[in-house]
């Protein structure tokens, strides 16, 4: 890429595009940025760039801002509304956005998709060449699939200059997912975490370097590529090195069987008679007052006249549990964070994701080991008032 | 003046701040009325006509003069300076969004347009209406917590703002980032209560663009030192802190939150800064936006002095002028760092 290229960025205001942005700019690059909402461009507006506005939506919209350019690095994604809607705003676009670059005759388009392309994979070795799985309940990896697919077909048809990046677990500065998320998670209360869970972590400038080396090796048209760190680590590790930033242990780690109980017992609590409870818990005098009501009253002297023995214990087993004030409210308080189902299967997930065919096709090496990355990580947490002073 | 005897405004810029602000906050305000709205985009200008109630709509003010009594200035910051001479030259009174000029030679010119046609030149700086900040000015002007000896001032929010365009993001239009978009209010307020400045450090992130994150280490000429930190990319404090002999006032930016605290002693006293009044009340912008204009209606027709007259703002505009001028680069440990490693 030189000063002759136009470099359309995609999601340019978000993590991994914004930090693409600041490495282009680096390299004094012509860009223009596209995004669906200015408000969060000031971070890239700091640089010398184009900012316009496209939506995956707006087919007209991404032609606009494809115009004249010769690189494209594709890292919008649209989440929410049906799954339905999810799926036409990203496939349909990404592939509006391919035919505008085709017509515009452009040099390289770099994919940004991700390693849940993959599918729901529980262990061993992932490769590029493990076969794709069908996600259950959760639209993003299986629209990223459909896109490679749907990418791959127009290099193979119409000689689309692609390249796929499938990053792992990216975090780093600015990162939601993988970094403001689980500091916040920590910071506010205990975290469980299922125990023994692989974390293939990678931090965001390796994934930079990756997407600019795929944006200039020959090697890597036509081809997908898994990126992550240099060498995996658990989750239990990577959630460690946020602690060691807020300087506080929160994690606690259970195995599938105490992980089992845990959600069972979130899952009362979170019923209407577990919410009502701890309300009540937290309110003596209330639940004293409700006690003491006439209706009451009256419902449980109805109730031992009429109802038969067995039914009457059943009844007051429940009604005694309800009541109990055994559950006091500083335990309710301190409950720790669950992760929901869907992210416990990212943090339960075993796999080793392979980077040599990065390496040796891409020229790729990541530069940043966990430490490292959380080094940069934590000084950038501090400075962005994350971090207890 | 109308028939009626109200003051009849023109709003000269149809953006975000004048559909979201002054058009809302102007309906029913007694003594005056809009009766033109001027915006390139005819759509944009015809809709909120039609919305608001406005009789008259222009893509220009120049075949318009006779439709309007003064002017509220709303236009994009590289603009208003030369929309406020032409309006200040046919004697029509202007109340203009911060920042009014981007240089203090800008300012003169616009400060002699107004002097010589003895026309009110005034300054939307809505902080100024706040509860909190004239609270804090009562404070430091009385002496009540002594002699101050240091300020730090912090106010930034991530991704805050309705934008609607880039425009806040091309330094030729916007004139720069963070320190003239928020620090003009920042700065204004600082500069009202604790008195001119005599020396500044700048640092700000802008790396081709315009900056998101800027520091000033400030000196005033009454020898007093402090830090003004600013953000868009942050969640910052969003409070000033003025450390005073007898204690400290911590006093909400952009809110009626305030603190004080004693020297020496372990008490803090916190909440929301009232008016006997209107008890039980917070102010919102639409009530500020309305004390604004309500504040340039009546001086327009009583003569008394507004609240924030150009004069006053001179100070702040000079400021961030210097600030740009001797602009040094804010360090970040983790800033991209292009990759050695790769093959």
């Amino acid at each position: 890429m030189d000063r002759n290229d136009l470099i359309l960025v995609t999601g340019g205001a978000g993590f991994i595009g914004a930090r693409l942005v600041e490495a282009l700019a680096g390299r004094g690059l012509r860009i223009r940025v596209a995004t669906s909402d200015f408000r969060h461009c000031a971070q890239v507006a700091r640089f010398p760039v184009e900012l316009v506005k496209a939506d995956l939506g707006d087919h007209e919209s991404l032609a606009r801002a494809a115009a004249g350019c010769t690189v494209i690095f594709h890292a919008a994604y649209r989440f929410g509304g049906s799954p339905k809607d999810e799926r036409r705003m990203n496939f349909d676009g990404t592939c509006a956005l391919a035919e505008a670059f085709l017509e515009g005759k452009g040099r390289r388009f770099v994919q940004l998709s991700s390693i849940e392309a993959y599918g729901d994979q529980r262990g061993g070795d992932l490769t590029e060449e493990t076969p794709k799985r069908p996600i259950r309940g959760k639209p993003y990896g299986n629209i990223k699939q459909d896109i490679e697919r749907a990418l791959l077909d127009l290099h193979r048809t119409r000689g689309l200059a692609v390249s796929i990046l499938q990053p792992t677990i990216v975090y780093g500065p600015y990162g939601y997912f993988f970094t403001i998320r689980p500091i916040e998670e920590l910071r506010s209360t205990r975290v469980v975490l299922p125990a023994g869970g692989v974390c293939n972590a990678v931090y965001v400038d390796d994934v930079v370097s990756a997407a600019l080396l795929a944006a200039e090796r020959e090697t890597a048209i036509g081809e997908a590529f898994i990126i992550s760190g240099p060498s995996p680590t658990t989750w239990r590790q990577f959630y460690g090195a946020y602690e060691k930033m807020l300087g506080k242990e929160a994690v606690i780690e259970l195995d599938d069987d105490q992980m089992e109980i845990a959600v069972r017992r979130q899952r009362a609590r979170s019923s209407l008679p577990g919410r009502l409870h701890g309300e009540l818990a937290k309110r003596p005098a209330l639940r004293q007052r409700l006690l003491n009501l006439p209706p009451q009253r009256w419902l449980l002297a109805g109730g031992r006249r009429l109802l038969p023995d067995p039914a009457k214990a059943a009844i007051k087993r429940r009604y005694d549990a309800f009541w109990d004030a055994s559950f006091n409210a500083s335990e309710t308080s301190s409950l720790p964070f669950i992760p929901a189902e869907s992210w416990r299967v990212i943090y339960t997930a075993e796999y080793h994701a392979r980077i040599d065919k990065a390496r040796a096709k891409l020229g790729y090496n990541p530069a940043f080991d966990l430490d490292h990355g959380m080094a940069r990580t934590a000084e950038w947490a501090r400075w962005a008032n994350l971090l207890p002073i | 003046m109308s028939d009626t005897g109200d003051t009849r405004l023109a709003i000269l810029g149809c953006g975000a701040i004048a559909e979201q602000l002054y058009l809302p906050a102007m309906r029913h305000l007694p003594g005056a009325r809009i009766t033109l709205l001027v915006d390139g985009d005819a759509d944009r200008r015809g809709g909120l006509a039609s919305r608001f109630d406005v009789a008259h709509t222009h893509d220009t003010i120049d075949q318009c003069y006779d439709l309007f009594d003064a002017a509220i200035v709303a236009l994009p910051p590289a603009l208003r300076q030369p929309a406020c001479i032409k309006l200040l030259t046919q004697r029509k009174a202007a109340l203009v969004e911060p920042p009014i000029a981007f240089s203090v030679t800008e300012f003169d010119d616009m400060i002699r347009a107004s002097e010589q046609t003895n026309t009110l030149l005034a300054v939307a700086q809505i902080r100024r209406f706040l509860r909190a900040h004239r609270f804090a000015r009562f404070l430091i002007e009385s002496g009540t917590w002594g002699r101050i000896e240091s300020f730090d001032f912090r106010n930034g929010y991530i991704d805050s703002g309705p934008i609607g365009s880039d425009l806040s993001f091309r330094k030729e239009i916007a004139g720069g980032g963070v320190l003239i978009d928020m620090g003009v209010h920042v700065l204004d307020g600082l500069l009202h209560w604790l008195g001119d400045f005599s020396d500044v450090e700048y640092f700000d992130d802008a790396a081709g663009g315009v900056e998101a994150n800027c520091l000033l280490n400030l000196r005033l000429r009454n020898g007093v030192s402090g830090v003004v930190e600013l953000s868009r990319t942050r969640q910052l404090r969003n409070t000033a802190i003025i450390r005073c002999g007898r204690g400290s006032v911590e006093i909400g930016l952009d809110a009626n939150n305030s603190r004080l605290t004693f020297a020496n002693q372990p008490y803090a006293l916190g909440g929301l800064v009232g008016d006997l009044r209107e008890p039980g009340q917070d102010q919102d912008d639409l009530g500020l936006t309305r004390a604004l204009v309500e504040d340039f209606v009546a001086a327009i027709r009583n003569g008394r002095k507004v609240e924030a007259d150009a004069p006053s703002a001179r100070s702040t505009i000079g400021l961030i002028d210097i600030c740009y001028r001797r602009r040094r680069p804010l360090q970040s440990t983790w800033a991209y760092q292009e990759a050695t490693g790769n093959a």
